[in-house]
């Protein structure tokens, strides 16, 4: 038995070992010839052809470009993908049937939803290109039956279907178009992103912002994209496609660093209306250009920018950063430049005073003309306040030569101080000398100092400074004397942090002495009150400032008017600085009627908009009552109960009657008789229940009550005769 | 027999190698997955909110009251604030 079981085990284990080995021989047969390629020149081959299909070396990962924001994180522009739709006629699954037989509600569906081309158009497209794949297969097979060695140039590859670059909610929408919907390899859809800028605020300070190439590779092309380009745009990465289980991957080898996001000084709200103030105004006057800046005194910090120039239908759109790059001669906002550097050399004092005459002046051969002198008045003398409130450049030429006749560096020197001088760099791009103050300097070789200079240049000529030049030195007036740089690009962000915040630059801690910089504020809020901007008085609160109107030299000859204002407000607690140019406006030049109105447009509506009132600055509406309503009723009752709570009656204390209408307004409780008489139905409406039937039961009759509260209604009207033993009805609420 | 427990622990370290790479070819796909969902959404929510951005400016609510004849105008008052004493 033992025996038996052995040859059995023997038997099945000499089976099993014949499996197993001839298992093995496979297995190692297998391994070999792996092996054997593997090893051999054939692996190569087919490790590279592996290669080829599982991977895809190195391409470039895209950083996302930062977004720019205003102050208040509100989006003014953002990356936004957009997509070029083009088709593949060789993909792998395209197939001939299918593509016929949906065509024709593909080329509906994107007729309907990109008009650009019709649906023919679109059948036409797409059939073309099916129809240039099929002549290149043709030509492939002759160049093959042929044996020529040549490649077929294949076009279909790679055919454009929609004309303009669509957006991503679009691309998601054509994907689910018949055809389209199926898998790319067989719809042949190819879909490449570009990267795109979008502003949601559209043109609003679009010109500030700046745009970006089309090839975002290439970056920022104006404004603040150009100008902080190297921060926005980020550091590409590196990836590599990998087919894994049969799809295709992207593995990341070095993670792109996406760009900062700036914050900027923008305020959407203020920049809207700025730019609706001055494009008003240009549209009435059809001046050629305008600009307007706000700026916050304290800060530094630019609110609002708007440079639109005139295009050639009349429209106004934004142009060239005229508010840094605008060279020209500032006119009469200068004149404070030159009392102020008077006044700190003791020169002037502001009641010291200039004869004019009627306003003409002639200086080494040249006429100093008052912008009213073909009045003909003679106006005698004028204090120097007086000279900036009415603008007379007499008077200030007046003060200049007095003081710096014999040693113009000296007059040079004081504008050196006060730091109008000194070169900025700014937030936006610029060319050349833009952006500079061009100051003349008597020594200058190349730039000859003519006798007549000096008195010129006091009044705003001879010399080129740009707006934003302007807007600083009176926004260091309001600032206390501190004059500080205006500035756009507040802060950096990435992922939510903030890398770098920016301040604004100290230009000159202290522009004048502390009496200057008062006489100076006063002589300024004197323009409004009663000299050249009267019209821009506002209602609401102080303003301050200057009015220019400055000539435009062009080819040595003067043509055209440059008006501007430059002011801030309110006078008494400066909050925010502007400055409006308008350049050859049509009509009368008038830097407070025209430049002056937008200021003081733009001024009232940021006040209104920024002021805050609280309910003790509300009027009290004399009916309005704040006190608890009080029942009509007894006098002394009623007396005793407001006592009992602190109020007192404040007038008619001495009513004939015991009765009494209780009526409160903001003053306090007023009383006013009730007349009851026992013959007849007495006036209960208003009392509590309590006094009503008291009253009616007194007359005789029964009362009827519905309800509780105060009466409002009785059933028989009050004065009519009495019946004793009826019953009344009242109805309490 | 005497190399059971060796045999063992490389057979594991063999399954445990060719799962975790399967797992990791998993998450690779999860990831890609996920990452497509997120830029869907990032994408859709910057559309969603440049459009808002849109409508909400001054003068796109002025031109909409304007076309619905709404009558509404800007007030040149100042605002009231009620706070708390």
């Amino acid at each position: 038995m033992e025996q038996q079981q052995n040859n059995n085990n023997e038997g099945v284990m000499g089976r099993y070992g014949l499996i197993v080995a001839i298992l093995l021989l496979l297995a190692g047969l297998i391994v070999f010839s792996a092996g054997k390629i593997i090893f051999s020149a054939e692996g190569k081959k087919w490790r590279e052809v592996g290669k080829k299909e599982t991977v895809i070396n190195d391409r470039v990962i895209l950083p996302n470009r930062g977004n720019i924001y205003t102050y208040d994180g509100k989006l003014l522009a953002a990356g936004e993908p957009l997509y070029g739709v083009y088709m593949d006629f060789w993909a792998d699954g395209m197939k001939k049937d299918t593509l016929y037989k949906y065509v024709g509600d593909l080329s509906i569906a994107l007729a309907k939803k990109f008009p650009g081309r019709s649906a023919n158009q679109y059948r036409d497209v797409i059939l073309n290109g099916w129809k240039l794949r099929e002549t290149e297969e043709r030509r492939m097979k002759d160049y093959q039956a042929r044996g020529i060695k040549k490649k077929v140039p294949l076009r279909s590859r790679y055919i454009r279907i929609i004309k303009e670059d669509i957006s991503y909610v679009d691309l998601k929408e054509i994907q689910t178009f018949p055809f389209f919907n199926l898998r790319s390899n067989k719809s042949g859809l190819i879909v490449e992103e570009k990267n795109a800028r979008k502003k949601p605020f559209g043109n609003l300070a679009t010109r500030t912002i700046g745009s970006v190439y089309k090839d975002l590779e290439k970056g920022g092309a104006s404004g603040l994209e150009l100008k902080y380009d190297s921060l926005l745009r980020g550091i590409p990465g590196v990836k590599n496609r990998q087919k894994i289980q049969g799809k295709w991957m992207d593995v990341v080898e070095i993670p792109a660093q996406d760009g900062y996001d700036l914050v900027t000084t923008l305020d959407a709200d203020i920049q809207e209306i700025t730019e609706k103030a001055l494009r008003e105004k240009l549209m009435e006057t059809e001046a050629e250009s305008g600009t307007a800046i706000v700026m916050e005194v304290k800060t530094g910090e630019i609110k609002a920018i708007s440079n639109l120039d005139r295009t050639g239908s009349g429209a106004y759109y934004e142009g060239n950063p005229n508010a840094f790059s605008y060279m020209n001669e500032p006119g009469s906002t200068f004149k404070t430049v030159t009392v102020m550097a008077a006044l700190d050399d003791g020169v002037v004092t502001p009641t010291d005073s200039f004869y004019v005459g009627n306003g003409l002046f002639q200086y080494k051969g040249k006429w100093v003309r008052d912008h009213y002198w073909r009045q003909g008045r003679d106006r005698g003398y004028l204090t120097v306040a007086e000279g900036i409130e009415i603008s007379s450049n007499v008077v200030i030429s007046k003060i200049a030569l007095k003081g710096y006749e014999n040693n113009p560096k000296k007059y040079v020197d004081a504008i050196d101080r006060i730091g109008l001088r000194k070169p900025l760099s700014w937030d936006v791009p610029l060319n050349g000398i833009e952006g500079t103050s061009v100051i003349r300097y008597p020594d200058d070789k190349n730039n000859y100092w003519s006798k007549t200079t000096l008195p010129w240049m006091s009044f705003g000529y001879e010399s080129k400074v740009p707006p934003i030049y302007m807007l600083m030195f009176y926004n260091g007036i309001a600032n206390g004397g501190r004059m500080i740089k205006p500035f756009i690009a507040k802060k950096l962000i990435k992922d939510g942090k903030v890398i770098n915040e920016f301040e604004a630059e100290v230009v000159n801690p202290k522009m004048c002495k502390d009496t200057t910089l008062m006489q100076i504020k006063e002589m300024l809020r004197g323009v409004i009150e009663k000299g050249t901007a009267k019209v821009v008085k506002s209602d609401f609160f102080p303003i301050a400032g200057k009015t220019g109107t400055a000539q435009i030299a062009s080819g040595g000859a003067y043509s055209g008017y440059y008006v501007s204002f430059c002011g801030y407000f309110p006078a008494d607690d400066p909050q925010y600085t502007c400055f409006v140019g308008i350049r050859k406006p049509k009509g009368v030049p008038s830097g407070g009627g025209q430049a002056g109105m937008v200021f003081k447009n733009i001024a009232e509506q940021i006040f209104t908009r920024n002021a805050r009132l609280f309910p003790e600055n509300c009027k009290v509406d004399s009916t309005l009552s704040k006190l608890p309503f009080v029942k009509n009723g007894h006098k002394e009752k009623s007396e005793v109960v407001l006592a009992s709570i602190g109020w007192k009656i404040t007038d008619n204390f001495d009513l004939p009657s015991n009765w009494v209408k209780i009526n409160s307004d903001s003053l306090g409780y007023h009383m006013n008789e009730l007349t009851v008489s026992e013959k007849k139905v007495p006036n209960v409406v208003g009392m509590g229940a309590r006094d009503a039937v008291y009253l009616l039961e007194k007359t005789g009759m029964r009362v009827n009550l519905i309800g509780a509260g105060k009466v409002v209604s009785q059933s028989f009207p009050p004065g009519s005769g009495v019946i004793k033993g009826t019953t009344i009805s009242i109805i309490l609420q | 027999m005497k190399n059971m427990r060796f045999i063992v622990i490389v057979l594991v370290i063999i399954f445990v190698f060719i799962g975790h790479r399967y797992t990791v070819l998993q998450k690779m796909s999860e990831i890609e997955k996920l990452q497509r969902e997120l830029k869907d959404a990032k994408y859709e929510a910057l559309t969603i909110s440049a459009d808002l951005t849109k409508a909400s400016r001054l003068t796109e609510i002025e031109k909409m009251i304007e076309k619905e004849g709404l009558g509404l105008k800007i007030s040149n008052d100042p605002v009231y604030r009620i706070r708390k004493k």
